[in-house]
């Protein structure tokens, strides 16, 4: 590399030929691992450009539909879904659910444009009716995976929505052993080269993959390797809270739902995800089930 | 053996600008993943702490999604945020807090500087590069770190090849001095 760097005219005295050297032995630094995530996280927090501005309705209305929406929402975490009502509790026996305190208003404010755009949305709306996803959004495992930038910026990815959407890309995921082994530091630094197969060729990745032989379709899948090739998704893997998430039957099993899956490919949605107030409300001991 | 920053189409990169301006931020993605090792080193160069670069690194890309509407798709991008980090550097030097002093050694007339180490080597090196200009420092960031061209760096920095070369030979000599004075040679 040096040779050919000196040989286009550049002026350097014989006497300081040493300081390019000393210059050029330093090699370059590998910038922070989860670089791409913060950026990917915070322009996720982003309005979308395309739907910027334009409300037809008037800005105090958005806030009432967004505060109650936001107080339904934190409800369904809190309560479960559908809320029983005062008379009913009778006709279903003894059953006895924990009731965490009321949410006040100090606790989650709506002030998030994109927190208007989520309520508003069909993702929203479906999410809010279908007890899979439901149940997986007010997991802890859940909350705790994203409040993490890198999985949020992860989701953010089509790749990695499409991904999680295809049913072998699912089947693979459920298997520890694997994501682990993407996990690791070997394949990691494959996939960050964009050395795909070469990580799935790897030790860790082929040990997995032999002890659940049905993941070797979900890896030679297209859908798969897109998300791999994504570095949002690398990141996310190397999460501790993500894998967590992977981990918990709630969470594998929302993504064999429409609703759920649905809400992750809406922008909307991951942009609620980014919302401090949402993770904090998620993420909230208070909401413990 | 760094990959040149220039490796990649132009064009390319333009399209993905087009996209996210079309309301596909996911297309922002391989253009932080692209040129996020040249941005933070030459960051780091010119901040002298991996931290600092991080936060500068992370703030231009954002500043840059922010701006993309004025982006020149007949300019390259990498000059355009380029100059975004710059500034963003030049804001966090304006604030900085002052550098650890030298270690005694390095400073000591006649001390056992033969014998540095690689790591002391390294931080005499980023101290001495933080004693030059910042005009000096971002010449030899560009040309060593990023490894840009003289063309490449004459676009980026908007002043001709030639007073790019002299400027890198001004800002060689210098640091050659500075580390000179250190015994680190």
């Amino acid at each position: 590399m040096m040779s050919d760097r000196w040989t286009d005219g550049d002026l350097e005295s014989a006497e300081h030929r040493w300081v390019s050297r000393l210059l050029d032995a330093q090699g370059d630094v590998e910038p922070p691992r989860d670089l791409t995530a913060r950026v990917m996280a915070e322009i996720g927090r982003w309005p979308s450009r395309r739907t910027g501005g334009g409300h037809t309705m008037g800005r105090k209305i958005l806030w009432g539909v967004a505060a109650v929406a936001a107080v339904l929402l934190i409800s369904f975490a809190v309560t479960g879904y559908p809320p029983v009502g005062k008379g009913i509790e009778g006709t279903i026996g003894a059953a006895k659910r924990y009731q965490a305190p009321q949410i006040g208003n100090d606790d989650v404010k709506v002030q998030d444009p994109e927190l208007q755009a989520f309520f508003q949305s069909d993702a929203f709306h479906k999410l809010t009716t279908d007890k899979t996803a439901r149940e997986a959004v007010t997991s802890k495992e859940f909350r705790q995976a994203v409040a993490d930038p890198a999985v949020r910026a992860a989701l953010a990815v089509p790749a990695v929505q499409a991904a999680l959407a295809s049913q072998a890309v699912q089947q693979a995921l459920s298997s520890s052993a694997l994501v682990r082994a993407l996990a690791s530091q070997a394949v990691q630094e494959a996939l960050v080269s964009q050395d795909i197969q070469a990580a799935l060729a790897s030790q860790a990745v082929q040990a997995a993959v032999a002890a659940q032989p049905g993941v070797q379709a979900a890896l030679a899948s297209q859908a798969f390797q897109s998300a791999l090739a994504s570095q949002a998704f690398q990141s996310a893997l190397a999460s501790q809270a993500f894998q967590s998430a992977l981990a918990t039957p709630a969470f594998m099993q929302a993504l064999g739902s429409a609703a759920f899956v649905q809400a992750l490919s809406s922008s909307a949605f991951v942009q609620a995800l980014s919302s401090s107030a949402i993770t904090q409300a998620l993420a909230a001991q208070s909401l413990a089930q | 053996m760094r990959a040149s920053v220039y490796l990649y189409e132009d064009e390319d990169d333009a399209a993905l600008v087009a996209r996210c301006l079309a309301g596909d931020p996911a297309a922002f993605e391989p253009l932080v993943v692209r040129y996020q090792r040249p941005l933070f080193n030459v960051a780091l160069r010119m901040l002298g702490r991996y931290e600092d670069a991080g936060d500068a690194t992370q703030t231009a890309f954002v500043k840059a999604y922010a701006r993309l509407s004025s982006f020149d798709p007949t300019q390259r991008f990498f000059s355009w945020i380029y100059r975004i980090l710059k500034n963003e550097c030049l804001n966090m030097l304006r604030s900085a807090r002052p550098m650890e002093p030298l270690p005694a050694h390095l400073v000591a007339a006649g001390g056992p500087t033969d014998r540095l180490d690689d790591a002391e080597r390294r931080d005499a090196l980023r101290r001495g590069l933080m004693a030059l200009s910042v005009e000096y420092r971002e010449v030899i960031a560009l040309r060593h770190f990023a490894d840009l061209s003289y063309d490449e760096i004459a676009a980026t920095l908007g002043i001709p090849a030639k007073t790019v070369k002299s400027r890198l030979f001004s800002a060689r000599q210098r640091l050659g001095e500075i580390l000179s004075d250190w015994k680190v040679r």
